[in-house]
């Protein structure tokens, strides 16, 4: 029995008439390969139909794989919590425990702060306005994009350009929405853009996304003093992002000024995911006093502290 | 059935068995690329099922594997968000490098061994390469030497999952 010997004669490219035939095969894949990668960076927006029908059909599947995967891993976590695997799962259920009552804390100030304000100014509800409520269940492992995926699609109301929150800020926008699921492009992809102000002076910046490293902070306003600490919020310039989204703070980096993010990309797999819909991002944006010394208790990475003048 | 085509028969069986583990094995491995999450602490998985299709490559013909694996580089493409054919081309070119390596499998483990550190070379320098023309930048040096040590490291388990030097029907082609 031989199989899979085909008609190579096991000698990988030979010069038959049928290793030419596999030669041409090898030769075509690659150069479609090849042409499909130019085209893509060239203009994406040619090859953004396919892309988007192979997604369509291939999200709900790696979804469901991700969650067998999840459940798979359950007992292998719950073994490595019992061993008291050091930094290991058992950590992140502490942490994830402790972040938790954080912002449980934190939506019951806001909600007190919000009526308050409320009664304050006599707020009367003219827009419609919506928060949706996801969890991400897949993210992208490609050191070339940051992606994650939601268990939230068009049916829950996500559409395109819709602005992420998790872990107390911004950490990207719904770049593909499906019926069930949609995707999120993080600020560390290296295709993201937010404009975003800086600091009690609100200097102007964009925002760009640098892969494994942090975000950058380039087109800073000509003259604007900008130093570490400084709180990073979005301006809401270009309308794709609502004004006041807590994004991080500035920090030094070794090719210019860098943003620390307040949601970090070491969130667990099952963070919780806010999607903002109309002027209800104002309620999430608002940080009070109270909730700066939960957070800079509960996330020192983070430390908003530090930006308040 | 005389002994000698009773070796042969099992052997048979055997390269088939193999045969037919490389393509869940190689499912999973793209899977799992797409699924672990990388991170500044772990390297990412990516360039593991690249050498599972170089393996497969070496056993299987190119004109098969080859396509193969663009197709299934295309879909950690699509899944991951990235540059629409980056993964499908350093695939599809593993699997021609393992395809063009078969006509030496029949050398020593030295000339075998260092044939693959020429190839795993050279799939470092496409996948450095292409990252710098994608990105506009000096591609990351540090997360690409993790993610090449992974890989190297997995490769053996690659080889005992699918089926080792027992499956290689091609040799007995030879």
């Amino acid at each position: 029995m031989v199989p899979f010997s085909g008609r190579t004669n096991g000698r990988g490219f030979s010069r038959t008439s049928g290793g030419r035939g596999i030669n041409f095969v090898v030769a075509a894949t690659l150069f479609l390969c090849g042409g499909a990668l130019t085209l893509s960076e060239l203009e994406p927006a040619a090859v953004e139909p396919a892309r988007e029908a192979m997604a369509r059909m291939l999200t709900p599947i790696a979804v469901a794989g991700a969650g067998v995967a999840d459940t798979l891993a359950g007992p292998l976590r719950s073994a490595w919590a019992w061993a008291g695997g050091v930094g290991g799962p058992g950590s992140v259920s502490a942490d994830e425990d402790k972040r938790r009552s954080v912002l449980a804390a934190r939506v019951a100030d806001l909600e007190r702060e919000n009526s308050d304000l409320k009664a304050l100014t006599g707020y009367v509800r003219s827009a419609k306005s919506a928060l949706i409520a996801g969890r991400i269940v897949m993210r992208s492992s490609s050191p070339l994009s940051h992606t994650v995926v939601i268990d939230a699609g068009s049916a829950s109301g996500v559409h395109e350009g819709l602005p992420v929150v998790a872990g107390g800020g911004l950490i990207g926008r719904v770049v593909q929405a499906y019926e069930d699921q949609a995707s999120v492009m993080l600020l560390t992809d290296r295709l993201s853009r937010v404009p975003v102000a800086i600091g009690q002076g609100m200097a102007r910046a964009v925002l760009v996304g640098a892969g494994e490293h942090p975000p950058r902070l380039e087109f800073v306003t000509p003259g604007a003093e900008i130093k570490a600490g400084d709180l990073v919020t979005t301006s809401g310039i270009g309308g794709v992002f609502p004004r006041g989204l807590s994004v991080g703070i500035v920090a030094d980096g070794s090719g210019g000024p860098e943003v620390r993010l307040t949601a970090g990309e070491d969130d667990p797999l099952a963070a919780g995911v806010l999607l903002v819909d109309g002027p209800a991002y104002e309620a999430i944006a608002t940080v009070s006093t109270r909730t700066q010394r939960i957070l800079g208790q509960a996330m020192p990475q983070a430390k908003p502290g530090e930006g308040a003048k | 059935m005389t002994p000698r085509r009773e070796r042969s028969s099992l052997a048979g069986w055997t390269n088939a068995a193999g045969a037919a583990l490389w393509p869940p094995v190689v499912a999973g491995l793209l899977l799992s690329a797409a699924l672990v999450p990388s991170d500044t602490t772990i390297p990412s998985l990516t360039l593991v099922p690249a050498l599972a299709f170089y393996r497969w490559a070496k056993h299987a013909p190119a004109a098969l594997v080859c396509p193969l694996a663009a197709l299934g580089g295309g879909t950690l493409d699509v899944l991951a968000h990235g540059p629409l054919g980056f993964w499908a081309l350093v695939y599809a070119a593993a699997a021609a490098l393992g395809a063009s390596g078969r006509a030496m499998s029949g050398s020593g483990a030295l000339v075998n061994l260092a044939l693959f550190a020429l190839h795993i070379a050279a799939l470092c320098g496409l996948m450095a390469g292409l990252t710098a023309l994608c990105t506009v930048a000096v591609p990351d040096g540090r997360a690409i030497a993790g993610e090449l040590v992974l890989a190297v490291a997995a490769y053996p388990v690659i080889v005992l999952l699918m089926g080792g030097s027992s499956a290689p029907s091609v040799r007995s082609g030879q």
